[in-house]
């Protein structure tokens, strides 16, 4: 009879398969509509990085110079000094957005996975400043102390010096807002407040003993900025934030499970320690890198999560691409506003996506208190 | 074949908590862990998933010891109900169902695991729920949802190879905490018929009732030692259940066993 009952249970279950099914296949669309629609804004992005400045450039002359940097064409028509601007100064600048604003944001998705909590963020868990520091402090003993360092590591040693400083950021953060596998949201938060309280101190002293030479300018650290990109800079740490996103998207899966907490993923099979490893590591890298490179950006990893996942659900297979593609996006929208608002000066780039990630992160801390998230 | 506890010992924080506890629990039959708080009820089933490890002694899960099994492999072996879920992010009902089939990811039909959630919707009775809010359910709704996701896990389809597969476990840690009664009773009236079917079945449950009227097994636990084990019958008794909880008189349990069978269904599955 029980038989006969599951029987019955299967072919209505059959039946409804297609219910079930569907919903499924409603999301996964609708998620990858998402994911293209982000695609499609980072896109745009980098086009008009290249085409928006003080030197206007059309879109055929852009079109001509990238045909002729791939082999394909003369770039007969336009002069010397377009294609010398578009080749040296916005086509890296808009490279290093793209992989600078996808590395924020994939990372911040996972960092908010990994700590269970749509409060997590780089920049606000203080591992943003702790690569800066790192990479301070190289560059400002880097002559003295660090010599044989930087000549072995060569154009890697500043990311893989963030690097460094932001895994030991997010490790001690870790370990100091988790218990018995759970973490407590405002320690973790109030974690983030001394890491970079320390981690700003920190940079003030490197910027006070450091000469002008060593430190072009201190505001590319506190408050991020893509005025410095050129191909030897972009490529090196291009390389590391490419191999760690590509690391993050691998663990979408893992991810998801780890949401339902560690005793529930464990027993779905997920090897949980190591997921946690590898996604601080990773994080650590892509945030390290980025920072390397144009200091840090704080909210990118905070604002951009939230707004896919608002779009197209919390699930990380559509999460974590959306939100490097958006992050992508929204750097490079905010290094247009930077650099034109108040041409021909540059605002930090800082200054832009604080303005916009501040008050967003006050509607956050409105909607949790209801929903009594920060517990 | 069963899934067994050979001399377990636990500690945790310089304590024991659980003492040279031996035990096997047969598939196709329901196991109850029994016993006041703090007896090591808990301790003990999540020494046989897998999820703590002991201090020292032996857990095998069909013979094979569990601590060199893979996490992905154990998991398709084995299911199980948690007390608490920590979701803290809006996915709907049917992405949460959908989760217990991530240790098949790769290696079944997209049709078989669409087949394991609905099977696990339709038998916990979520279908209305599917499209609903996990953040925006109950309790109770909550911990149907987690048993839907274990059950998506341990789903055994029609056209498996039954010679092949192995016996599908499910562990199971207070589930009826958060229910009310009528999805109490249809839950373990769901955990008889998957019995029937082969299931092996380890709960925790607290309700003495309920574990009279559907365990068949049973395990009593009294300050981290195994006091009792056998059929339900013989372990549940008046004076055994006195002695575990320190009573001060004789409880009294109705033998619920002989008329079990004649008893009219108040919910349909």
């Amino acid at each position: 009879m029980a038989e006969r009952a599951l029987k019955d249970v299967g072919a209505s279950a059959e039946a409804a398969a297609a219910g079930v099914a569907a919903l499924g296949l409603r999301r996964h669309r609708r998620g990858q509509a998402i994911v293209a629609a982000c695609a499609g804004l980072a896109a745009l992005g980098v086009i008009l990085t290249i085409i928006v400045g003080p030197l206007s450039i059309t879109l055929g002359e852009t079109g001509a110079v990238l045909l002729k940097a791939i082999g394909l064409g003369e770039a007969a028509g336009v002069s010397r000094v377009k294609t010398g601007v578009i080749e040296n100064i916005r086509a890296p600048r808009a490279v290093m957005g793209l992989l600078v604003g996808a590395s924020l944001g994939a990372s911040g998705a996972v960092m908010q996975g990994f700590f269970r909590n749509p409060l997590a963020d780089p920049g606000l868990v203080g591992v943003s400043a702790g690569g800066a520091v790192a990479a301070v402090a190289l560059i400002v003993l880097g002559g003295a102390a660090l010599g044989p360092l930087y000549d072995t590591l060569g154009p890697f040693a500043l990311p893989v010096a963030a690097f460094a400083g932001a895994l030991a950021t997010v490790a001690a953060v870790y370990r100091l807002a988790s218990l018995d596998g759970r973490v407590v949201v405002a320690t973790m938060l109030l974690a983030g407040v001394a890491a970079n309280a320390l981690a700003v101190s920190g940079i003030g002293y490197f910027t006070f003993i450091a000469d002008d030479a060593q430190l072009r300018d201190v505001t590319t650290w506190t408050l991020g900025s893509l005025g410095g990109a050129s191909w030897p800079r972009v490529w090196p740490a291009g390389l590391m934030m490419v191999t760690a996103i590509a690391f993050l998207f691998r663990l979408s899966r893992p991810m998801n499970c780890l949401l339902l907490g560690e005793s529930d993923a464990a027993s779905l099979g997920v090897d949980v320690e190591r997921v946690k490893r590898e996604a601080a590591i990773f994080t650590a890298l892509s945030v390290g890198a980025a920072t390397a490179v144009c200091g840090v950006v704080t909210f990118i990893g905070l604002v951009v999560p939230h707004l896919v996942r608002l779009s197209a659900g919390p699930d990380h297979r559509y999460v974590l691409p959306g939100s490097a593609f958006l992050g992508a996006a929204l750097v490079l929208f905010a290094d247009i506003v930077a650099r034109t608002s108040v041409a021909p000066a540059e605002l930090p780039l800082g200054v832009v996506t604080a303005a916009i990630g501040a008050p967003f992160f006050f509607w956050l801390l409105m909607r949790d208190k209801r929903h009594s998230a920060l517990q | 074949m069963s899934a067994e506890l050979i001399d377990i010992c636990v500690d945790r924080a310089k304590r024991r908590v659980l003492t040279d506890v031996t035990l096997a629990c047969p598939p196709g039959r329901i196991t109850a862990f029994c016993g006041p708080n703090g007896a090591g009820k808990t301790t003990a089933l999540s020494v046989l998933t897998g999820a703590l490890a002991a201090t020292s002694g032996d857990v095998r899960l069909d013979g094979d010891r569990i601590a060199s099994q893979r996490p992905d492999a154990l998991a398709r072996r084995r299911a199980v109900v948690n007390q608490n879920s920590a979701l803290n992010f809006p996915f709907e009902v049917h992405e949460v169902v959908a989760m217990g089939r991530t240790p098949y990811f790769g290696l079944v039909s997209p049709a078989a695991d669409a087949a394991a959630i609905d099977g696990a919707i339709e038998a916990t009775q979520l279908g209305s729920l599917a499209e609903r809010n996990y953040l925006t359910l109950s309790g109770g709704e909550r911990q149907r949802v987690n048993i839907a996701r274990a059950l998506a896990q341990a789903w055994r389809g029609p056209k498996a190879d039954k010679e092949d597969a192995h016996t599908p476990w499910l562990f199971l840690d207070e589930p009826t905490s958060a229910l009310d009664l009528k999805y109490q009773l249809a839950l373990m009236e769901l955990l008889e018929r998957l019995r029937d079917e082969g299931w092996g079945i380890v709960i925790v449950l607290h309700d003495l009732h309920l574990v009279r009227r559907y365990a068949d097994k049973v395990a009593l636990f009294k300050s981290g030692r195994l006091i009792a084990f056998g059929d339900s019958d013989d372990v549940l008794t008046e004076t055994s259940v006195q002695n575990a909880f320190d009573l001060d008189a004789p409880y009294p349990l109705e033998r619920a066993t002989a008329s079990r069978k004649d008893q009219v269904s108040t919910t349909s599955l």
